[in-house]
């Protein structure tokens, strides 16, 4: 059983962090993770990521479907983004740094981006040839 | 010291990370991993003997730029709308999206930029970019080969230093 302490962030203008009270991470994380609070997904699941610990081994929040894994030290996760397709999450464990990392893999938009460009560079080619 | 917050904005896959990694890191990678939510830091620049503290916003890249948590806009006193030169889709909605973002900041700085130059050649930039291209650019840039990249952002130093 886990004491629940009270949480606390100041920030200023800017939206950074001048002050935490009572987090199970540190102010450097917290910084990280504040920028991408305005994303309604992880303002939601932002309170159970605060309550995560090296010994979890994931968490399900059924507000937005969202499931996890902990696979070799990371917090894997998964969640449908409008129109978007799947976007993975991986939420690095360095518990013992206390120094998380956000990334966002969103293979669709990958492919989506390649293919737009590869498009663009074959018609230059094209034009080219018919130039000369 | 005098410090003022940019964001960079933009269609996705347009090369906005990649325009703050080589701005505040001098690195560039060709891997895509698209930005969810905002990655933030900041960089001291030094421009005609005076310091201003860049806070730089890189975030999630939205096909419109009404999309934008209004949040984001906070504090900000300069954005860069970037597009891709290779890609019409990211400048197609530049004219409504220039206004959205005026309306959001009236006295901020906006900055019209057209990225990944380095795959394109000068004819294609003088002819069809520039009667494709809805709005006149402020600067060409390459993330990748670094071109422009300092003076896009130290062009927006000078400007912000200026004003105040
Ligand atoms: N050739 C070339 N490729 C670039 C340049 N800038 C970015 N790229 C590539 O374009 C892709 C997308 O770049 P990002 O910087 O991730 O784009 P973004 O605007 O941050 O995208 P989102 O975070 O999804 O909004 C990556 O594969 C980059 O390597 C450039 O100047 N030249
Ligand atoms: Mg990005």
């Amino acid at each position: 059983m886990h004491v629940r302490k009270e949480c606390r962030i100041w920030v200023d203008d800017n939206a950074r962090i001048v002050k935490t009270q009572g987090n199970l991470f540190d102010k450097e994380l917290l910084d990280k993770l504040f920028h991408v609070l305005f994303c309604p997904v992880i303002l939601s699941i932002f309170d159970e990521i605060k309550k995560l610990t090296k010994d979890n081994p994931g968490i399900h929040i059924p507000a937005v479907n969202l499931s996890s894994k902990y696979i070799n030290g990371y917090f894997h996760y998964f969640f449908k983004r409008e129109s978007n397709g799947l976007i993975l999450w991986v939420i690095k464990d360095q518990t013992a740094e206390t120094n998380y990392k956000l990334i966002r893999l969103q293979p669709e938009m990958e492919k989506k981006l390649k293919r737009e460009t590869e498009r663009f560079l074959l018609s230059r080619r094209n034009c080219n040839y018919t130039d000369e | 010291m005098l410090s003022h917050k940019l964001i960079l904005t933009g269609s996705y896959g347009v090369g906005k990370t990649s325009l703050f990694d080589r701005f505040l890191y001098n690195k560039f990678s060709s891997k895509y991993l698209t930005t969810i939510g905002v990655n933030v830091d900041k960089k001291v620049v030094n421009i005609d003997g005076r310091q201003l503290t860049m806070i730089v916003w890189d975030i999630a890249g939205e096909v419109t730029q009404d999309k934008i948590p209004n949040a984001y806009f906070l504090g900000a006193s300069a954005m860069i709308y970037v597009f891709d030169v290779t890609r019409a889709s990211t400048y197609e909605h530049m004219i409504s999206d220039i206004d959205f973002l005026k309306a959001k900041l009236p006295k901020g700085i906006i900055s019209i930029v057209g990225n990944k130059i380095d795959l394109v050649d000068e004819q294609f930039i003088q002819t069809e970019l520039k009667t494709q291209a809805p709005l006149p650019w402020d600067i060409l840039t390459s993330a990748k080969t670094g071109e422009h990249v300092e003076e896009l952002f130290l062009s927006i130093g000078k400007k912000l230093l200026n004003r105040s």
